[in-house]
């Protein structure tokens, strides 16, 4: 799974968003580190609800324009998890080298 | 709707028209909730993103659907050699013309210094352009420069003489003997007008004949138009089928739409794969005359064990197959989230 779509998929974990809601969520979960523009928000979110990863909550209209929310399905939830455990693993492996080669200096 | 709008929703061009349906509006309100206060045209970035955004969106294949990428490839060389048809007739359309009949005959016999029994055939194979041959009895007598310096006098450019020599055999009218005969010949090449002219002739005992195949020359636009007609063939191919897989989805008929495309396959497949062998040949030979890709839509027999206008045949009814397909791959009415109220 990519970076940004692991964030997007992250983002609406817990709450259904909207695109813009979800670009501003990927930008606090990455540290400011991962910018979504639209074109590629876009494409990302149509890639996860083909997988059936996210599926659309509801929509609703502000001010004459659409906005659509997104949900994380349970298929969605587990690859989340999935992947969480992965980075998780591969991090851990990563800090245990780390230290065996610096002392714990890197804690 | 503001400047900026529009020219967001301008952008969402670069999309698919089935997806503009479905994300467009949502995707500029993003957009314009991501704007700068005051921003009145889209960021360089943005604009970039949304254009590389939509191509890519048009080449998508949709996801989960494996048989779609076989599918695909197999359309994608089937557009390229159509496309490589096209491009050859295109380019061949530019050549000149074969002399008519009656052309034909004054050439030969402005060759040969009149002659007799003059007889002549345009030959079609479905590799090459089509060609003429043409023979005529002339004398003993007949030499090339005669004939070279009428033709040159026309404008003809004369290729060098080429000596030829043979035996033939004829038989004794009183003891009925075999007799062999010596055989004089030469050859040489005439070309004027993107034409060209191999003239042979041959002369034993008494009797002489010359024999002509004139064919148009290749002016240079062949191989490009074929290589230029095959890519775009190739992306039209492609494009297609991606645009075909998303139709597939919402389409009323999915089993039938599925069906057709797959006979349509097969139907096409067999003169895809024709012109692919003939574009082998044209990107591997220079030889006269020179060998086309569209022309293996020549009535004649492509493969000893197919029927003639096999191809033709194939090819329409691969057509007609592929176009019902299209119809079938037309969705239910989606409501589109265009018009909201405020």
């Amino acid at each position: 799974m990519q970076e940004p779509t692991f964030l997007i998929l992250a983002s609406v974990a817990d709450q259904p968003l909207h695109g813009y809601a979800i670009v501003r969520a990927v930008a606090e979960l990455s540290g400011g580190d991962v910018k979504l523009r639209a074109g590629t928000l876009y494409g990302a979110l149509e890639r996860l609800a083909e997988q059936g990863l996210i599926e659309v909550d509801r929509e609703e209209a502000v001010d004459g324009r659409l906005r659509r929310y997104y949900r994380i399905t349970s298929s969605g939830a587990r690859s989340l998890e999935t992947e969480i455990a992965r980075l998780r693993r591969n991090a851990s492996a990563a800090e245990s080298r780390l230290r065996l080669s610096f002392g714990g200096g890197a804690a | 709707m503001t400047g900026l709008e529009r020219r967001y929703h301008r952008l969402m061009f670069a999309y698919p028209a089935g997806y503009r349906r479905g994300h467009a509006t949502e995707m500029v309100t993003t957009l314009l909730e991501m704007a700068d206060d005051g921003q009145t045209r889209p960021t360089r970035g943005d604009a970039w993103d949304l254009l590389v955004s939509g191509v890519r969106q048009r080449f998508r294949l949709p996801s989960g659907r494996p048989l779609l990428y076989v599918v695909a490839v197999l359309v994608t060389l089937i557009g390229g050699g159509f496309g490589a048809a096209a491009g050859s007739w295109a380019a061949t359309s530019t050549m000149a013309d074969l002399p008519s009949q009656a052309g034909i005959e004054s050439l030969t016999r402005q060759i040969a210094g009149d002659g007799s029994d003059f007889h002549t055939s345009r030959i079609s194979t479905p590799w090459t352009v089509t060609f003429a041959d043409a023979g005529i009895d002339a004398g003993a007598a007949w030499t090339p420069d005669a004939a070279r310096r009428t033709l040159s006098a026309d404008g003809w450019e004369l290729g060098s003489i080429q000596p030829r020599s043979g035996v033939t055999s004829t038989w004794d009218p009183v003891t009925g003997a075999q007799i062999s005969q010596e055989l004089r010949g030469s050859s040489f090449e005439a070309t004027r007008d993107g034409l060209t002219m191999d003239v042979t002739a041959y002369v034993s005992g008494e009797h002489g004949q010359i024999l002509l195949t004139a064919s148009p020359l290749d002016n240079g636009t062949l191989l490009p138009l074929v290589i230029a007609g095959a890519m775009l063939g190739l992306l039209g191919g492609w494009l297609l089928v991606a645009a075909g897989g998303y139709r597939l989805r919402s389409s009323s008929r999915p089993r039938l739409a599925s069906a057709l495309t797959a006979l349509a396959v097969v139907a096409l497949a067999v003169p895809a794969f024709a012109f692919w062998v003939n574009v082998w040949r044209v990107a591997g030979t220079s030889d006269d005359p020179i060998y086309t890709v569209h022309s293996a839509l020549s009535p004649d027999l492509y493969w000893s064990y197919g029927w003639p206008w096999m191809l033709v045949e194939l090819s329409v009814a691969g057509l007609l197959l592929a176009v019902g397909a299209w119809f079938a791959l037309r969705g239910r009415s989606v409501p589109s989230p265009a018009q909201l109220p405020a």
